[in-house]
């Protein structure tokens, strides 16, 4: 499955790059599986996830939220807007 | 280029909200203007970049609308926030109130800013005359917020 991830604020910096790619052989991952491997490749992250949320397809989703292949995934900091 | 009712990658612009919100049964009008201040803990700003998930950023606006409508029994709300970069003293987000009376539309108008601080996923760097720029600490999205 693929799933287009795009980073939003600090998160942008911080990762280097406005969206990655995520490609895995298998179906069934969560946001908190997703969570997880953006961790792996991205280190800098690990600090930073504690007060993010996931938007899946323009819908904040919780933690077990089951993803399916082409969704896309924002990753929200906390917010700062007004 | 974005043109939506409720983000927009322009100068804002009073009039047209005005019109948009004319309601001869209303007696009060409270306007809020968000401008960009020249300061933040004592740091001279020179400018301030907005970004927003636009999509759900215009799905929770037209909520906290909704919401200003039927918790405070105001006749009409109509938010806008910008997006893009914006220098010293412009509008950064505009909101229209109008009310049969002026308690409701204080309240609700004070209502909709803090629920856009809140709730709203729009992210602001402030760059510094110093020449250096940071992103500004916020407030953590809750999931039910948003539903």
């Amino acid at each position: 499955m693929k799933i287009h991830v795009v980073f939003y604020g600090r998160l942008k910096q911080d990762v280097g790059a406005k969206t990655a790619e995520i490609d895995l052989a298998q179906d069934g991952l969560t946001v908190h599986d997703l969570a997880g491997l953006l961790e792996a490749r991205y280190p800098v992250l690990r600090e930073r996830l504690g007060g993010v949320a996931f938007a899946v397809n323009d819908t904040i989703v919780a933690d077990d939220y089951c993803l399916r292949d082409g969704d896309e995934a924002a990753l929200l900091p906390p917010v700062s807007g007004g | 280029m974005r043109m939506s009712r409720w983000i927009l990658d322009t100068p804002l612009q009073l009039e047209p909200l005005l019109a948009e919100t004319e309601d001869p049964a209303s007696g009060a009008l409270v306007i809020f203007y968000g401008t960009v201040r020249n300061e933040n803990d004592g740091q001279p700003v020179h400018s301030m970049t907005y970004e927003a998930h636009a999509t759900l950023a215009e799905k929770v606006l037209a909520e906290i609308e909704q919401e200003a409508l039927e918790r405070f029994g105001v006749r009409r709300c109509r938010i806008q926030h910008r997006i893009g970069t914006l220098q010293l003293g412009e509008t950064s987000v505009l909101i229209v109130v109008r009310a049969a009376h002026r308690d409701a539309a204080y309240r609700a108008s004070r209502y909709a800013i803090d629920a856009i601080k809140q709730r709203a996923p729009i992210w602001k760097e402030e760059h510094y005359i110093s020449g250096e720029s940071r992103y500004l600490d916020g407030v953590p999205l809750q999931q039910k917020d948003i539903e």
